[in-house]
């Protein structure tokens, strides 16, 4: 992820009034990672999968926190039985944020299978989304991904693409 | 050693502003009836009873957070203890009701029935205070040590069986949100739900 891209998510989680940020670092995200960890308006809260990582986001917003789920293209498959059970269940609001990995363009072999993968579970989860791929949009997006979140009580969804990434 | 009976010890020490977390399964119907309360989260599906506990204990920590959680779910996401152990909340108590089997879908033995010991598992995760206990008077004895302000996991090992369920369930999963959410909202003094009075399109 480009840094350009890196700071403006950071400064838009901040505008936004997140304040709680569970994480399964991706490589798009080590920027981010680091500057989330080192702020302290952020509790920051590293996961080994992806599915505590949405547990723990539920029991935040629970207890007053606006939260942020950052995880990989990958992991977003194993964060969908708790975003089904628990947070389309109970109607839970929730910024999950994917570096969107497997466009065309992506040479990695093991990312093109998420290009099939991500956008329909996202739909099949009744979870709106929106592909970010200009720097300048950063910021707006996770401010209106967050107001939908909560206005409609359901989790949105941010997928990280194009200029952001490269 | 009976749940229920164990519920009913955890209620007698249970302050009123706790709050309590309960996996699926049994656990929520006799946690309801000892312990009616706005504070209660009933019903976390597999894995996500002590994630969801670790979640609200972060998120309040100067509330006690109550984690009822059953061997199943807890072993679909065991890394959680790791992730526990991580931030070790002092205002964080694990209950695993272990009855060594997948009780409501048939009986099936779980992994605990077959040799893993979960307090062995919390304390290689770094989870110091750990304790297993298999009498109630036992399940008494350690629950006084909730009292401490440190992050405390116990596995009360325990029979099969539960109490006869009403005919129909007093709450959904959204009521109990809105029950629990608003609850928060009043004793916090703070937003939880931070539902929209206006849009950005209209206003």
């Amino acid at each position: 992820m480009k840094s350009e891209a890196s700071e403006a998510i950071v400064r838009g989680l901040k505008t936004a009034g997140v304040d709680l940020v569970a994480m399964l670092p991706d490589h798009g995200f080590d920027r981010v990672q680091k500057s989330i960890a080192a702020d302290t308006r952020f509790t920051f809260v590293p996961v080994s999968n992806e599915s505590i990582g949405v547990g723990i986001c539920a029991g935040a917003f629970f207890g007053g926190k606006i939260p942020a789920l950052m995880i990989p293209t990958s992991g977003f498959l194993v964060a969908t039985w708790p975003l089904a059970s628990l947070h389309q269940l109970w109607n839970i609001p929730l910024l999950l944020m994917i570096p969107y990995r497997g466009e065309v363009g992506d040479a990695q072999p093991v990312m093109r299978t998420y290009q099939f993968t991500t956008e329909p579970i996202l739909r099949d989860l009744q979870i709106p989304y929106v592909i970010v791929n200009e720097v300048p949009k950063v910021e707006g997006a996770i401010k209106d991904a967050i107001n939908s979140a909560f206005a409609w009580q359901n989790p949105i969804c941010l997928l990280f693409a194009g200029e952001t990434l490269r | 050693m009976k749940r229920i009976d164990c519920l009913k010890a955890l209620a007698e020490i249970t302050r009123e502003d706790d709050l309590v977390v309960t996996n699926l399964g049994n656990t929520p119907h006799e946690w309801l009836s000892v312990r009616p309360s706005r504070a209660n989260l009933y019903g976390m599906n597999l894995g996500q009873c002590t994630p969801v506990a670790l979640g609200l204990a972060l998120a309040l920590p100067k509330r006690r957070v109550f984690a009822l959680d059953g061997d199943g779910n807890l072993l679909m996401n065991l890394a959680s203890l790791g992730d526990t152990s991580y931030h070790k909340p002092s205002n964080l108590r694990i209950i695993v009701f272990d009855n060594e089997a997948y009780e409501s879908p048939g009986g099936m033995p779980t992994a605990t029935a077959h040799g893993v010991d979960l307090v062995q598992v919390a304390k290689g995760c770094g989870i110091k205070k750990g304790f297993t206990v298999a009498s109630i008077e036992d399940f008494r004895e350690k629950i006084k040590l909730f009292a401490e302000e440190e992050l405390c996991f116990i596995v009360a090992k325990i029979e099969t069986g539960t109490i006869e369920r009403p005919p129909y369930a007093s709450l959904d999963y959204k009521f109990n949100k809105y029950l629990f959410a608003t609850y928060i909202e009043e004793t916090e003094k703070r937003p939880v739900l931070r539902l929209s009075s206006k849009s950005p399109f209209t206003s």
